[in-house]
This record gives C-alpha cells, sequence and structure tokens, in this order.
C-alpha cells in the first residue's frame, strides 16, 4: 500500500547583507550573554531590515548597512 | 479584521507582534520599528573593527539592557 503525502513548505528567501549578517550574529549572541531571551526574529524583504523582540521590552534594527540601533 | 495599527501605542504594536509572530505579515512591527527608528533616543551600533572595540560595545549594550530593567 502506498501513501501520497504532499507537504508544502512555505519559506520567504532572505538575503541579508554580510554586514547586516554579522552585526545580528553579534547582537544574537550579545542577548544571550545576558540572559535574554529572543521571542521574535524576522527579515522584513520589502525594508532589508531585521527587526528583533528581546527580553522584556528590548527591541534592536539591524538595517542592511549592518549598522544597528538599540531602541 | 485588522486592528488600525496608526491608532495603537508601541506597547499594544509589540503585544500584536508577538501574539501573531507566526504569520508572514510583518505590518505592525514595521510599524513599531519605524516609529522607535526615528526616536531620538535610540543607540546606533557600528560593527567594532577591533577587540577592544567590541569590549567596550559589548559593556555599553549591558548597561543599556541593564537600564531597561528598571
Amino acid at each position: 500500500m502506498y501513501y501520497i503525502i504532499c507537504v508544502t513548505i512555505e519559506a520567504v528567501i532572505i538575503n541579508p547583507s554580510n554586514e547586516q549578517a554579522q552585526a545580528c550574529l553579534q547582537v544574537c549572541q550579545w542577548l544571550s550573554n545576558c540572559y535574554k531571551d529572543i521571542h521574535l526574529f524576522r527579515f522584513d524583504t520589502v525594508t532589508g531590515d531585521v527587526y528583533i523582540l528581546a527580553g522584556d521590552e528590548l527591541e534592536i534594527l539591524v538595517p542592511s548597512d549592518g549598522l544597528w540601533y538599540f531602541l | 479584521m485588522k486592528p488600525n495599527f496608526e491608532e495603537m501605542t508601541n506597547a499594544q504594536l509589540r503585544t500584536y507582534a508577538l501574539e501573531h509572530r507566526a504569520e508572514e505579515d510583518l505590518e505592525a512591527l514595521r510599524l513599531l520599528f519605524s516609529r522607535l527608528k526615528s526616536d531620538s533616543q535610540a543607540i546606533k551600533f557600528d560593527l567594532p573593527k577591533t577587540q577592544e572595540e567590541e569590549q567596550e560595545q559589548f559593556e555599553l549594550f549591558k548597561r543599556l539592557v541593564e537600564k531597561k530593567k528598571t
């Protein structure tokens, strides 16, 4: 007996810049060092920005130029 | 029906974004961060070029994280 299983995997292709990817890695490591949980991590394909929500009220924005903002 | 994001506070946008994090719709999150980016209180970081610079930045980051708690 054969079963046919169809699975659709939806994934958004993200293209971060090199500087942005490095900044994201650093931010995530620093949050971890500070014992902060990352609740949300999202690459915005429209603006090219990365949004990070962590801890109780930490907001970090990492644009494609690699400069990042602690808000 | 989606709420009117423009009328929501930053805290409400954050809560909404967290509750709907499994969805690909980023409208609430995009608005929250566009507000925050134009906030003069935002602290800007650059990629460190030396180990000393990285250490200094991390110390500042730690202080900012601690400050948020209070």
